[in-house]
């Protein structure tokens, strides 16, 4: 069974399609200077919608984590044990995704971390996964 | 359970009450979708019941849908803004959530799995004195629950609530409404509601639920404290649930909740009655029913009907319930008339 392709929308779109490109970009208040995520068309600050998509470097500590030891969908039973994973933006807001390349024994919470861009079809589809900074594989990996 | 059950809930609730249908005035379902109806639900089952009612309304709290009136967690399918960023990465479902705001927790503050699972041991034990528990005649060890297998870490199977099918009901009335009825009145003193996020990634801190200001809220409204109440009857769809809801609610300080575990015997025996029911864990979560039974159990006790697990001091309660993963939460404060 095949893993969930991102949807993106009308308002997630730059996201998803940077992605592809191997950047991250994420909207930020014009006004409040807030960093937005998930994306939305309002700043949930300050209420303004003079928002700009802004590149951020995917730097990032490990909020929290579990091993799923029965995978959330078929689609996620490899490689396995399945992992999920809340990271922290160096920005400071957090993100749900998971982690590449790194054992379940050597997850710590506050761990340094930084991003992979994950290709998960022939269209180019891309997810934003993380591994340890330190680590210095990982990247364009199956997962 | 289909509209034919809810109407046979309703009678015994009514009978129960010293009611009849013609006396209620008012009609509150819980969730969005409501057995066969997905629209006009309240219409739907005010016909089907027969009463006409000057207020309706469907509540959408999930767990704590019986604290708000008096499920579910995160998306699994696309629709919803935040799902778009849940499900590619396989944040569905309810167990993954609460592991993580777990692993957070044993982070902060540090992890007893033995003292976790006298959550799910006490509250079996309660189940045996309770023949309607769908646990009764099934007791369980500490060592059972650690030997459980391992579904999210650090949460193990027997520390997860088993759905069940089943209903609940309860009628809300005047303190001065005429009825046929000879059981002690149950009041609520004090109620508090406290909503902020839908996923415990976008929390300030996941570790500090939102049963802290819905606690507070009741507390204060009943002029009680914790340390007032004779039980708790708390939602537990984990154990991790429970911890948070203890310390949150302000039964013990943040931080403090293992050692609070260790030095109480939650059982209805004991001298910290926690879920005397059994709790959904050893009764069933009957889908958006669940956290009602926290509810009947206190109005039980707090009556003085609650059979072999009657606890002998009964006269206060308080009541929690826990919609999507720590994200719809809602306390009650009950006491005997």
């Amino acid at each position: 069974m095949q893993q969930p392709v991102p949807r993106p929308t009308a308002i997630s779109k730059p996201f998803w399609d940077a992605l592809r490109e191997r950047r991250i970009v994420v909207p930020r208040c014009d006004r409040c200077g807030w960093w937005i995520f998930y994306p939305r068309r309002h700043c949930p600050r300050c209420c303004s919608e003079r928002l700009t998509w802004t590149a951020i470097s995917g730097q990032a500590t490990l909020c929290s984590y579990t091993i799923a030891r029965i995978p959330t969908l078929a689609g996620f039973a490899q490689p396995a044990p399945q992992n999920l994973a809340i990271v922290t933006l160096a920005e400071g807001f957090n993100m749900n995704s998971a982690l590449a390349g790194v054992e379940p024994e050597a997850m710590r919470i506050g761990m340094e971390l930084r991003p992979v861009f994950n290709v998960i079809d022939h269209t180019g589809a891309t997810r934003l996964l993380f591994t340890a900074a330190d680590s210095c594989d990982g990247d364009n990996s199956r997962h | 359970m289909g509209l034919r059950g809810e109407a046979a809930i309703a009678g015994q609730a009514l009978a129960d009450a010293g009611l009849v249908l013609q006396d209620l005035d008012g009609l509150a379902v819980n969730g969005a979708h409501f057995n066969e109806a997905s629209a006009f639900v309240p219409a739907v089952v005010a016909e089907y019941l027969g009463i006409k009612v000057s207020f309706a309304e469907v509540v959408d709290l999930g767990g704590t849908s019986a604290v708000a009136m008096g499920y579910g967690a995160h998306s699994n399918s696309y629709g919803a803004p935040e799902a778009e960023f849940d499900i590619p990465y396989g944040h569905l479902g309810q167990n993954t959530g609460y592991a993580m705001i777990a692993q957070q927790y044993a982070h902060r503050y540090g992890y007893d799995p033995a003292a976790m699972a006298r959550i799910a041991v006490d509250q079996r034990s309660n189940a045996q004195a309770n023949p309607q528990a769908l646990f009764h005649g099934h007791p369980l060890t500490v060592d059972d629950v650690l030997a459980s297998k391992m579904v999210a870490d650090p949460l193990r199977l027997l520390e997860i609530v088993m759905p069940v099918a089943g209903g609940a009901a309860f009628i809300v009335a005047a303190s001065d409404i005429d009825r046929n009825c000879l059981q002690r009145s149950v009041t609520i003193r004090g109620c508090g509601e406290q909503l902020d996020f839908k996923s415990p990634s976008y929390a300030r801190d996941m570790t500090v639920t939102q049963i802290a200001a819905a606690a507070r809220r009741a507390f204060a409204m009943s002029g009680l404290n914790p340390a007032d109440m004779h039980m708790a009857q708390i939602y537990d769809c984990y154990t991790i649930t429970v911890l948070l809801s203890l310390e949150d609610a302000g039964f013990c300080a943040k931080g403090e909740g293992m050692a609070f575990l260790r030095e109480h015997d939650l059982t209805w025996r004991g001298d910290f009655p926690l879920n005397t029911h059994g709790g959904q864990l050893s009764f069933g979560q009957s889908g958006t029913a669940g956290g009602m039974s926290q509810l009947i159990e206190a109005v039980a006790q707090i009556r003085g009907c609650a059979g072999e697990r009657q606890l002998r001091k009964h006269d206060t309660a308080f009541v929690s319930g826990t919609g999507g993963v720590m994200s719809e939460q809602g306390a009650l404060v009950l006491t005997g008339a």
